[in-house]
């Protein structure tokens, strides 16, 4: 669980502030879709401390199940005690729940948040056999990778229909460079390089990359050269390694970022 | 493309004669082995994988990149580069050569510059790439500043024409090429006479040979009289000589001869081309993605039973209606010591293969609360704990049980039996890997009672796509293992219909969780124009039909050249390309685990 704190940046590169705004007003669950690296928990960090809630964020994996969110009995002594989980936390005080990569995680989790997607805005807690009504500052927010897991982790369409949904996407290359230098005050130049490249790159995606070039390893790449490495290494090691494995796509793509930097 | 359509006249030699080819010979051996040419040298064939990456990258476009016959061009989304490249001093330059074209060609492109589909002199093309080239140097220069350095270079060390001492430029500039337009339907071919339309006895070409560089290809049609009338007209030639195309037609012999006439091809221009449906000897192969026009088969059987499926025209974003008829066979003919050799040849792999596969399902035998087991559940445990101090009869079902509940699993696995499997990658041959993956395969599903099917698919245009059954769901694993040896290669890859039916076969089970997973060398073709982006964007329609009715797909590609056709297909994680059975094998395992686990 992380609760975050401090003041940070995010640049908006469409109207998602004003209909997250409007959502926080109506209290809609949402939906945040797109490409690893492309903003998604940074704008909802973001979000959260312009509209000054708590966010509590829990990245899922395979093995996150209802009980993991919800909460359990632990044994202490020849006691057992009940310990809320984030969900159930959220829920009793209003906070921002994400949850991070939501198709991950097992189904029943899916099933225990449903109720909470709708007009009832309750949860049920079997172990306690009890039911709580969420506070009405509650906003359940969750997000997915659309291309990375098709056909083997989707939701459900019964499960996606609960939500309202928000897709992103890399930035356009002028708004991406102006993260780069905000994040990293990498001079504008360089940063308008690293997003040529990034750009570049992605126009590989379709074409023989399963993951391609986030914000986030631009961002990486803008941090190693403002902190000194020279360039086409830092690109090297920041956005063209991470990508691949193999041999003779490196060696395409150091390609291209010679050409390019 | 193959080229079988030259004959070649190869008459007694006389010692003269025999004296000149042995002269040419050493002459021409010498200037192939220069070594101090071949340590500079660049071939573009070494380093063709990662110029394909960086042409993508840089135009954002599918681009492939083919060996020109000089200088090259581009042709709509194809580049065509030098086949090698010893123009500069050191190898780096030679190098950097072929990126500066790359580079070049990308802009040339954005900019248009190329001819509209009029046929231009070759002096006129070269003259207007010269016109053009300020233009596309300075907008490079603009975008990719890095090349400056190596275009000033570059430019004193090109090489002098002999003719007026002026500087050659079109290596560095190229020449303008012809963008050519879809072909019509009109231009439909379709002189076969009788006699080809019937399949003679199956041969099996024995030589295969690499053609040079072909940029442009013409297909003619067959001019039966000018063939028989050249016998009268031929005149004797004493070694082994072809001429260019030149109206004259003669008879097309089938013999397995090429490696002699080796040579006289490599003099030729391979512009003309004539299809036919006569069975070869010999390959003489070049690649060739382009202006093909469209034939339709001469194998056409209409009487027998076939159902019609409809194709995707990416072009105009709509479906051509019964466009495609396939033909669905049952494979009767059996093999029986390929099973057998394929289970001795891999014993342990398939013992290891068990092993994995047991995990997989013991994995989904562990059920929780349950009345009786082998370990404590410890979330009912707690549960237990908690009833008893808050008073409440606890719930007794607290263990971990071992039980048995098979997920509802349905498998078509496709094989791509075109003649293309007959090639080999890594050492192996693909058909091979294919019937041995399909077996082992095969039988682990077998022993683990999951319904599965194995069919082939080959095409010989739309007019003619077989779906070989080769094991049917239900169908008894111990009669269908026998079937699977007994494939051959035949045809071509048109994936797009074989999907459609494979997806028609298991609409009809009523089983929840269907995959179909096609192992395949990755490249769709058919000699009516099902190359290119038309193939590829048929098979996107065809898996996006199978998605929309809950069929999952998977393709595992036996050959490194699918690397840019596959992911344009599938998808990203839908893919994998091996070239090894038991990587094949492995990599099945794993896609049955995320099967099972979705």
């Amino acid at each position: 669980m992380i609760v975050a704190e401090k003041a940070i940046f995010y640049k908006a590169v469409g109207s998602e502030i004003e209909i997250f705004n409007q959502i926080n007003q109506l209290r809609l669950p949402l939906l945040l879709k797109g490409p690893t690296g492309s903003g998604k928990s940074r704008f909802i960090e973001y979000m959260a401390n312009e509209v000054n809630k708590t966010l509590v964020t829990v990245s899922c994996h395979e093995e996150t199940s209802a009980t993991d969110l919800i909460g359990r009995f632990i044994i202490k002594g020849a006691e057992t005690i009940w310990i809320d989980g984030p969900l159930s936390i959220a829920v009793k005080n209003g906070y921002i729940l994400y949850l991070d990569e939501v198709a991950e995680a097992r189904p029943d989790v899916i099933v225990a948040i449903h109720s909470l997607t709708d007009h009832r805005r309750e949860l049920f807690i079997d172990k306690l056999g009890e039911t709580i009504k969420a506070h009405p500052d509650f906003l359940l927010v969750a997000s997915f990778n659309p291309g990375y897991q098709k056909g083997f982790k989707e939701l459900k369409p019964s499960t996606r229909q609960r939500f309202v949904a928000l897709s992103f996407d890399y930035p356009n290359p002028k708004i991406e460079a102006e993260i780069l230098i905000n994040e990293t005050g990498i001079q504008a130049d360089i940063a308008q390089k690293l997003v040529a490249i990034g750009t570049k790159i992605r126009n590989l995606t379709e074409l023989g990359l399963t993951e391609t070039v986030s914000t986030r390893l631009l961002v990486d790449a803008a941090k190693l050269i403002n902190n000194g490495l020279p360039k086409r290494l830092a690109v090297h090691v920041a956005v063209v390694e991470p990508l691949t494995d193999e041999q003779e796509t490196i060696q395409a793509l150091n390609d291209l970022c010679d050409l390019m930097i | 493309m193959r080229f079988n359509d030259l004959k070649i006249v190869d008459m007694g030699l006389e010692l003269d004669e025999i004296i000149y080819k042995k002269v040419l010979k050493y002459f021409k051996n010498k200037r192939l082995n220069d070594a101090e040419i071949l340590s500079r040298q660049i071939n573009l064939s070494d380093i063709k994988p990662r110029l394909t990456l960086f042409a993508r990258a840089i135009c954002g476009a599918p681009i492939d990149i083919f060996p020109a016959e000089r200088e090259g061009g581009y042709k709509n989304k194809n580049f065509f580069l030098p086949i090698n490249c010893s123009l500069f001093p050191t190898k780096e330059e030679n190098l950097k050569f072929y990126f500066f074209r790359t580079v070049y060609l990308s802009i040339q492109k954005q900019l248009n510059f190329n001819w509209d589909n009029q046929d231009n002199s070759p002096e006129l093309s070269l003259e207007k790439a010269f016109e053009t080239a300020p233009l596309v140097i300075g907008e490079m220069f603009e975008k990719y500043p890095t090349m400056q350095e190596f275009y000033y270079d570059a430019v004193p060390k090109l090489p002098v024409n002999k003719k007026d001492q002026s500087i050659d430029y079109s290596w560095l500039y190229g020449k303008w090429m012809k963008n050519t337009p879809e072909v019509e339907d009109q231009n439909i071919l379709n002189d076969f006479d009788d006699n080809t339309k019937k399949i003679k006895n199956n041969v099996v070409a024995e030589t295969t040979l690499h053609a040079k560089a072909v940029e442009e290809i013409e297909s003619l049609t067959i001019d039966k009289k000018q063939q028989e009338d050249y016998v009268l007209m031929h005149s004797f030639e004493k070694i082994e000589t072809a001429e260019e195309f030149n109206g004259n037609w003669r008879d097309f012999d089938g013999k397995d001869d090429l490696k002699d006439h080796q040579e006289a091809l490599e003099e030729m221009s391979m512009k003309f081309t004539v299809r036919v449906d006569d069975m070869v000897h010999s390959v003489y192969q070049a690649d060739f993605v382009e202006n093909t026009s469209i034939a339709e088969s001469a194998e056409v059987d209409e009487k027998g039973f076939h159902l019609k499926y409809d194709e995707w025209d990416f072009i105009k974003r709509n479906y051509l209606t019964n466009f495609c008829k396939v033909y669905p066979k049952t494979q009767l003919k059996t093999h029986a010591t390929y099973y057998k050799n394929t289970m001795a040849k891999y014993k342990t792999t398939l013992n290891g293969l068990r092993k994995m596969l047991t995990s997989v399902n013991n994995k989904m035998q562990q059920q929780r609360r349950q009345l009786q087991g082998d370990a404590f559940d410890l979330d009912a445990l707690t549960d237990l704990y908690t009833d008893i101090h808050s008073g409440k009869s606890p719930d007794e079902r607290i263990y971990l049980s071992q039980r048995k509940k098979n997920k509802d699993i349905a498998i078509l696995v496709l094989l791509d039996i075109s003649l293309s499997s007959d090639g080999y990658a890594a050492g192996n041959r693909v058909i091979d890997v294919e019937k041995e993956v399909s077996i082992l395969f095969g039988e682990i599903l077998h022993e683990f009672d999951i319904d599965f099917a194995i069919d082939g698919f080959y095409s010989k245009t739309r007019n003619f796509t077989t779906y070989l059954t080769l094991k049917d769901f239900n169908e008894s694993w111990n009669k269908a293992k026998h079937k699977i040896g007994a494939v051959e290669p035949n045809g071509y890859t048109r994936i797009g219909p074989a999907l459609r039916h494979a997806g028609a076969r298991m609409d009809q089970l009523e089983t929840k969780n269907k995959w179909i997973i096609v192992l395949s060398d990755g490249k769709p073709n058919d000699y009516d124009k099902y190359e290119g982006q038309h193939g590829i964007q048929d098979i996107k329609q065809a898996l996006r039909e199978l998605n929309e009715r809950k069929i999952n797909s998977y393709a595992l590609a036996i050959e490194a050249q699918a690397k840019y056709y596959l992911p344009q297909m599938f998808g990203q994680n839908h893919y994998q390309i091996l070239t090894s059975p038991e990587a094949l094998l492995k990599s099945l395992v794993k896609l049955y685990e995320k099967i099972k686990h979705q």
